[in-house]
């Protein structure tokens, strides 16, 4: 692969993972924010994928397979199972209303954008341009879990903010050693099925999954 | 033999025995036993580390210096000694029916995932790991925080997870960036996440990518260790955990995550300057000394009063680490007096709350009269996190408040002076009134467990004897860790 078609493949995946994180924003039904979740796993699994292909660094693909596994299908499937469980009719669940939303994730891909651009102007890669790409996604994702103080919302959030934050340290280092992005999603796992417990447990002893309500931990 | 490997792993496999045999009746002796093994296990590290040889294991993925010994066995004695109290403490809670009986059996091993992954904090070499094992001790202290199948602790582990989450994803970024900088470092020395290469290398790093990768570790790692203004997870999760819990999580888990920053802070230093380093753990601490002294004053729940306590030392210790190489002496003396104070606080505090059913300061009273090992436990416990002599605690403040105003910072000095003043005032008008008086009807005559009473008794003995002296292997462990470090 030529240097200059990686780096056109490394940007459209990269801008399309921002455009996603927005889109999310965008709508407030939460089965289509969980679709749109799935599509950006399968982004990220696309970016690791040419990455490797383009360094010829193996274990990159590996990568590439687990995250398609796991940000692609495992989580999303199991986010639905949640919901289901828990029962909640899809579009109840957003305390932020679109135009709103929208003002807040270009507002912070501003802020990405002035954050990075150190990081970006020092790097020696050419794909440099993304950096603001993926804080940004982070950025939103970790503003839903701020502003959003509805649990399954938080949840999504904190899922987008790992997106942001996998697609950052992939084309920031060209892929961190195995061990420790095994290590990553390791701790993946193992949040998304705490959470998932925690969810279940509220929805069976509040009959809601509501954090503004939850007020009785204050001072 | 791997001997970091089998210090780290060791406490999940026996973990994973203890669910495989399941053993309902003999699970405390079984949490007790791998405890003081831990001990071992950690005294053993320290003897080999102490005269300045340095452990390598798993690779190069694991490292040990003096630093990372004492770091694992200071948390080896607190989580050993909270073992101890445990087994007696879950008998009786289920007993009242605050926790529901098959909790037992999860209990045991989730405490045991939790001290491997705070053992995996402590000897990692690799920073990436380091982030794994921190992100890990979240995830496995939330389900035990929920143990009591109360709205109140759904809600604190709620909160937990979500704010420690987005606090510790910082870090992540800070990890990448920093490991991103040694992809860049001139003449091929190659890149890595070992902390000691970025030590060794530290000087040739990029300064600009060193600042931003250290302010996100910084607040990443900081609302881990409950800094201001990143600590409102702290008080919820910390009171309203099950107690030997809350003593683990106060005690140690909030010195891994100060260990893992100061791991950080040493290569940041050695890029960008020792000053602009300090300056930042300075301005943390300082802002949570003072905010933590104000709610201490207004608080009207015992252990979210120890929890803010909590969030104070805490500012202290940061505010040591900011003072240069005699602050940062003082600041890990302090970490092992408040590890140790807080510990036999909320140790006694749980007794009390036990009695009395509620954990409102205000309806206890007469607890000197009503038991008088856990009434003297909790006495000496508020005299010394306050600061008085001859506990362990006001050396080491006093040794950070001599830093703050032979190094020059009198202002920071005053202010601390200040904030620890009010402290004192607001913690013993709450402390006085719950341990003197009479004891309400039916409390008159508590008693606590024999297991409880040797663990209360131990504790103040080892508060006080730090009180008196620094015996002489602490010192030279101290100074070791401070030159390892290269503070100054």
């Amino acid at each position: 692969m030529d240097t200059h078609t990686f780096s056109r493949l490394v940007e459209l995946t990269s801008y399309s993972v921002l455009l996603v994180a927005v889109a999310v924003v965008a709508q407030r039904n939460l089965a289509t924010s969980i679709r749109l979740l799935r599509l950006e796993g399968f982004l990220l699994a696309m970016v690791s994928a040419v990455i490797g292909l383009y360094t010829g660094e193996s274990h990159l693909f590996w990568v590439a397979a687990i995250t398609f596994v796991i940000k692609g299908l495992a989580i999303p499937s199991f986010f639905f199972h949640v919901m289901h469980r828990i029962g909640l009719p899809h579009d109840a669940e957003r305390s932020l209303t679109v135009p709103l939303g929208l003002m807040l994730a270009s507002g912070l891909t501003l802020v990405a954008y002035h954050v990075g651009r150190p990081l970006a102007l020092a790097s020696p890669w050419i794909t440099r341009d993304v950096l603001a790409s993926s804080l940004g996604t982070a950025f939103i994702g970790l503003s839903l879990m701020i502003v959003c103080r509805k649990a399954l919302t938080q949840m999504l959030g904190f899922l987008l903010m790992e997106d942001g934050i996998f697609l950052f340290g992939i084309t920031e280092t060209y892929g961190m050693p195995l061990l420790v992005e095994l290590g990553i999603f390791f701790d993946l796992i193992v949040a998304a099925g705490v959470t998932g417990i925690l969810l279940l447990r509220m929805g069976g002893d509040f009959g809601h999954v509501d954090v503004d309500r939850l007020s009785d931990l204050r001072g | 033999m791997d001997l970091l490997l089998i210090l780290a792993v060791f406490p999940a496999a026996w973990a994973l025995l203890m669910v495989m045999l399941a053993p309902t009746r003999d699970a405390d002796a079984f949490g007790t036993g791998g405890a003081l093994l831990t001990v071992a296990g950690s005294l053993l590290l320290m003897s080999r580390t102490l005269s300045g040889e340095i452990v390598t294991g798993w690779g190069t993925h694991l490292r040990a210096d003096v630093l990372s010994s004492a770091a694992l066995m200071l948390t080896s004695c607190v989580f050993c000694l909270a073992s101890l109290y445990a087994g007696p403490y879950l008998t009786a809670s289920s007993g009242h029916g605050q926790l529901p009986a098959g909790w037992r059996v999860l209990y045991w091993p989730l405490v045991y995932l939790f001290y491997s992954a705070m053992a995996f904090t402590c000897l990692a070499d690799n920073l990436g790991i380091l982030w794994v094992s921190l992100e890990l001790t979240t995830l496995v202290t939330v389900p035990l925080i929920c143990l009591n199948r109360e709205s109140r602790g759904l809600e604190a582990a709620w909160k937990y997870f979500v704010l420690c989450s987005v606090g510790i994803a910082f870090a992540l970024i800070g990890t990448i960036a920093l490991y991103a900088s040694t992809l860049r470092l001139s003449g091929g020395a190659g890149s890595s996440l070992s902390w000691a290469f970025m030590l060794e290398h530290g000087a040739g790093l990029d300064p600009m990518f060193v600042r931003l990768a250290f302010l996100f570790a910084f607040v990443g790692y900081g609302c881990k260790m409950g800094l201001v203004p990143m600590h409102c997870w702290l008080p919820d999760a910390h009171s309203e955990a099950p107690t030997p819990v809350s003593a683990m999580l106060s005690g140690v888990l909030l010195n891994c995550a100060g260990y893992a920053l100061l791991r950080i802070a040493a290569v940041a230093a050695r890029a960008m300057g020792h000053g602009s380093v300090q300056s930042v753990f300075l301005a943390f601490g300082l802002a949570s000394v003072i905010l933590a002294s104000f709610f201490i004053v207004v608080q009207s729940d015992l252990k979210r009063l120890l929890a803010y306590s909590s969030i104070e030392h805490m500012g202290i210790v940061a505010i040591g680490i900011g003072l240069g190489a005699d602050g940062l002496y003082g600041a890990l003396l302090h970490a092992l007096n408040h590890a140790m104070t807080k510990a036999l606080l909320f140790l006694s505090a749980g007794q009390v709350v036990h009695w009395h059913g509620t954990k409102q300061i205000l309806r206890i009273q007469g607890v000197l009269r009503s038991s008088r090992v856990t009434g003297l436990a909790l006495g000496a416990g508020s005299l010394a996190i306050v600061g008085l002599p001859p506990f362990g605690p006001f050396l080491s403040e006093f040794l950070i408040l001599r830093a703050a105003f032979l190094s020059g910072h009198t202002l920071a000095g005053i202010l601390l002076v200040g904030a620890l003043g009010l402290t004192f005032a607001g913690f013993l008008a709450h402390a006085v009134p719950m341990l003197l008086g009479n004891p309400s009807r039916g409390h008159e005559d508590e008693r606590e467990t024999a297991n409880a009473r040797t663990v209360l008794m131990l504790l103040v003995t080892i508060i006080l004897a730090l009180g008196l002296t620094v015996p002489a292997g602490l010192d030279r462990a101290l100074k070791a860790c401070v030159s390892a470090l290269d503070w100054s």
